[in-house]
């Protein structure tokens, strides 16, 4: 599935980098999050067990976790086999050298192994039916369909999330017959884990001292080093990965372990609480979501971070922790918006996000929402830029002088 | 937190003998071949590994800034068990990967536009923190090429046992015991870490005292390694007459 | 240009065009091709036609195909010997002599390095040759082009920047209202921006970013929101 946005990478060019590395000198972000703030989470369930969409603002990743009943290794003739795969294939950007393409995978495979794999999260001994001769296989794949920044964290929510929501079928051995049962006959185990992990990414920039947190794409090529933290939710830290061209001290590692710390811990709770509601949503006989064009694209089943957390953004947040609604970001934001242009860092990314998808759409998924969403996607247009709301002295009456009317001339003579 | 055996005993001696903030012996040795422009051969405890170091060459791409090049193989016979693939493999990628990303953070890279210095790793025998060592090697080899570096760039390894005391310079057979792993890939003097990675896990309040360990072990290995190069550079320049300086 | 808008298939045949030809001179742009007779739609999309008899298709695309005088966006990517190659997103990189610089000569070489921003026009350009790009017009003036410095540069669609570069585009002055701003539009699909702080910059970056989903209509309610923030 190819969803990029840009068929180039942005960030890997010179005037893109010095841009950024200004900007976070003033601490300035694009999309007008502050440096230690993460795009919002959406989860979305499909109707298989264990497949999960996650995206972070633009960068979506499909998580799929299928069971299989095989023989063990001979090393290990009592714990289950598990293993991962990452598909990068859907976001090779043309400009892309395939050294960076390559790079990139391994770094994403090599974390996820170690974030799930070495930390032994799951637990594969409960995966044994028959020692030496069945045990359960376990193969996660990862398939990532749009690259904006941040797929460490992307994935490892999304890996944990549909290991979490996965379900394997209940199997009896006895006298050498092995027996697997049916939905119908007897419900689906869910896997056993020992703990949960999760992952932040940090980027650092050459021109600043601070961190900044969940890099959008353009952000995490013109970076210097990069910062990935995995943390459980019993703060344990189960993988790290720092490296770049920019050398860092202790302490801002330090200080970015312990903010990942508590955020690892909101993003595990998250993800129960997500589970929670599409078990009771299952419960309920809904129907659920087919396909993958209504997994990614935006169904009523989709689950925020920022919904479900309570997570407070603005003084006037009603954060009801209920069911998730398409355009729930949105239908915060004018009100915000109108209201007070207070010192927010307002998402506006959220509210282009849903926009971008609308886009991608079908018309038609437009009219099936209320009006207050259509119309405060509109005013999302008009917020279509950040709120940096800390602008006083900008009154500048003198206008400067514009280029663009060489090039209007210029279209007069074409069109 | 981690791990099946505990690692320290109860005098607090660790499997081999060592104390926990010990490290194993080094040996090193600088200009190990002819070839080569530059080449180092280290020993720390039972991991030998050697690095060789080609150029600045001219780049075989037409690049403006420099490459650098790296690549890391295990022999076939550095492991308990043959190993089959000595290059090519993921966990070698991983650590040309690291092993690059060190580097750059060390070499003076705007000194050398359009230009390539390779560095190639071999290791002989693999007894726990092949990286590490792989990584020091490297930096003794640049030095004796000649290239020009911001600083030493040395790694060191760091675990936590059971009870919670840091490990410095970890062995193959601590490494597989299932106890957490921290590798530091620092500029001592700097007092700046260029590479980190850690797997396995332990609570987040030992991270700091397990880093520490880790670069208070690049801070003796450096010295280590600054021995060994001046004594080098002695039994090198009595040769030309250019070590009477030091 | 004529609102109405019929869409075509690639395969279509267009007899109203045929129709036309017969008595005038019709002009086929982008998107329609001639077989003997016949002229056949080879894209997706509406069918655009000027007065006098100008056709073609609009699509909407990001790939860009370079056409002589087209001004185009473009990043130096190395020095070949008398020439720069400069990358301006189409299939080929373009190249731009030194001396197509205003007051070159062979002693005094333009101060033009791998990683700049140039705002360049196309000389020539065709299918099968690189195309090849020029920093001055033809009276040997600079104009408006060269080297771009500071500023945020970023990618759109083709459709954006053709739509920013009509003369009845209101977006352009509306955003004047609103504050001092430099902006160089590509035709390639690369906008480049500069406004006097890093925050208006990124502001209206945004904004003409949000424009690719919204369309014109919303410009005002753009300004109005993207002024009442940079003021609070």
């Amino acid at each position: 599935m190819f969803m990029n946005s840009n068929l180039f990478e942005p960030g890997k060019s010179k005037p893109e980098r010095n841009f950024v590395q200004l900007a976070v000198k003033q601490n300035q972000r694009f999309d007008g999050r502050r440096s230690n703030e993460c795009r919002d989470v959406e989860l979305t369930f499909g109707s298989d067990w264990g497949t999960v969409a996650v995206s972070m603002g633009d960068t979506k990743v499909l998580t799929r976790v299928t069971c299989d009943m095989g023989t063990p290794a001979t090393s290990r003739p009592n714990e289950g086999k598990f293993q991962l795969n990452v598909n990068l294939a859907g976001v090779a950007f043309l400009d892309e050298l395939q050294t960076t393409h390559d790079q990139r995978s391994l770094t994403l495979n090599s974390l996820l192994e170690r974030t799930f794999r070495s930390s032994r999260s799951v637990d594969l001994e409960s995966l044994c039916v028959a020692a030496e001769h069945h045990v359960w296989c376990i193969r996660v794949d990862v398939n990532v369909l749009n690259h904006d920044g941040n797929l460490y964290d992307a994935s490892t929510i999304a890996t944990l999330a549909a290991l979490m929501h996965f379900r394997r079928p209940d199997v009896t051995f006895a006298d050498d017959k092995l027996r697997i049962y049916t939905e119908k006959e007897r419900d689906f185990i869910p896997l056993l884990f020992l703990h949960y992990p999760v992952s932040v990414t940090y980027c650092i920039y050459k021109s600043s001292w601070q961190p900044i947190v969940d890099p959008t794409l353009l952000e995490e090529n013109a970076a210097d080093s990069v910062i990935v933290l995995s943390f459980n939710s019993y703060q344990e830290l189960c993988s790290l990965n720092a490296g770049g061209t920019a050398p860092t001290n202790v302490r801002t590692i330090m200080q970015c372990a312990r903010n990942a710390a508590t955020r690892c811990k909101s993003l595990v709770d998250f993800i129960r609480k997500a589970l929670s509601l599409d078990e009771e949503r299952r419960l309920q006989g809904d129907r659920l979501v087919d396909g993958l064009v209504a997994l990614i694209g935006n169904t009523q089943h989709k689950l925020s971070f920022n919904k479900l957390m309570g997570y407070k953004k603005q003084e006037q947040q009603p954060t009801p922790s209920d069911k998730m609604e398409l355009e729930n970001e949105s239908s915060e934001e004018p009100e915000v918006e109108e209201i007070e242009a207070k010192e927010e860092p307002s998402k506006e990314e959220t509210g282009e996000a849903p926009m971008d998808s609308s886009g991608w759409l079908p018309q038609d998924e437009d009219s099936q929402e209320l009006p207050i969403p259509s119309e405060a996607s509109t005013s999302n247009a008009g917020k279509g830029k950040p709120n940096r709301s800390k602008n006083k002295a900008n009154k500048k009456p003198l206008p400067k002088k514009q280029n663009h009317s060489d090039s209007e001339e210029e279209a007069r003579q074409f069109i | 937190m981690a791990g099946k055996y505990e690692l320290l005993s109860e005098q607090g001696l660790r499997l081999d003998g060592r104390r926990p903030h010990e490290l194993r012996r080094i040996k090193c040795k600088l200009g190990v071949f002819e070839q080569p422009d530059g080449s180092a051969y280290m020993e720390q405890g039972n991991t030998k590994v050697l690095a060789a170091v080609y150029g600045p060459h001219q780049a075989k791409s037409k690049h403006t800034e420099s490459i650098i090049n790296c690549q890391y193989s295990q022999a076939t016979f550095s492991t308990a068990e043959r190993k089959y693939r000595p290059r090519g493999d993921r966990k070698s990628l991983e650590f040309k990967m690291y092993l690059q990303q060190a580097l750059s953070a060390a070499i003076k890279s705007e000194l050398y536009p359009r230009s390539q210095i390779d560095i190639y790793v071999e290791v002989l025998q693999a007894d726990g923190a092949n990286y590490a060592v792989a990584l020091n090697a490297a930096t003794l080899a640049l030095i004796d090429a000649g290239i020009c570096l911001n600083e030493f760039i040395v790694a060191c390894t760091a675990s936590l046992s059971k009870s919670n005391i840091p490990l410095t310079d970890i062995s193959h057979f601590e490494e597989v015991s299932g106890g957490p792993k921290l590798t530091v890939a620092a500029l001592p003097t700097a007092e700046k870490i260029a590479f980190l990675e850690m797997s396995e896990r332990f609570h987040i309040d030992h991270l700091e005292t397990v880093i520490e360990t880790a670069m208070a072990g690049c801070r003796e290995i450096r010295d280590i390694l600054e021995a060994a190069v001046k004594e080098h550079l002695l039994h090198m320049g009595s040769a030309s007459d250019f070590a009477k300086v030091c | 240009m004529s609102a109405t808008s019929t869409v075509v298939m690639p395969g279509d045949r267009i007899t109203a065009i045929e129709e036309l030809a017969k008595s005038k001179r019709v002009i086929l742009g982008p998107g329609l091709r001639r077989l003997d007779d016949t002229v056949v739609a080879s894209k997706a999309g509406p069918l655009r036609h000027k007065e006098p008899g100008t056709f073609w298709v609009d699509n909407y695309q990001r790939r860009y195909i370079p056409a002589r005088g087209d001004l185009v966006l473009g990043i130096v990517r190395s020095k070949a010997g008398d020439l720069y190659r400069v990358d301006i997103g189409a299939a080929d990189t373009a190249s731009i002599s030194y001396l197509a610089f205003e007051a070159a000569t062979k002693k005094n070489r333009p101060d033009l390095n791998p990683g700049d921003l140039i705002y360049a026009r196309v000389l020539n350009a065709s299918a099968d040759i690189e195309s090849e790009l020029v920093c001055v017009n033809s009276v040997g003036k600079r104009g408006k082009l060269g080297v771009l410095a500071e500023g945020f540069f970023f990618k759109c669609s083709l459709n954006l920047g053709r739509m920013l570069l009509r003369e009845n585009c209101p977006v352009l002055t509306a955003l004047t209202r609103e504050l001092p701003y430099e902006i160089a539009v590509g035709v390639n699909g690369r906008i480049w921006l500069n406004a006097h702080s890093l925050k208006e910059t990124v502001a209206l970056a945004n904004a003409i970013s949000a424009l690719e989903q919204t369309g014109c209509a919303e410009i005002d309610k753009i300004c109005g929101n993207l002024g009442d923030f940079l003021q609070t």
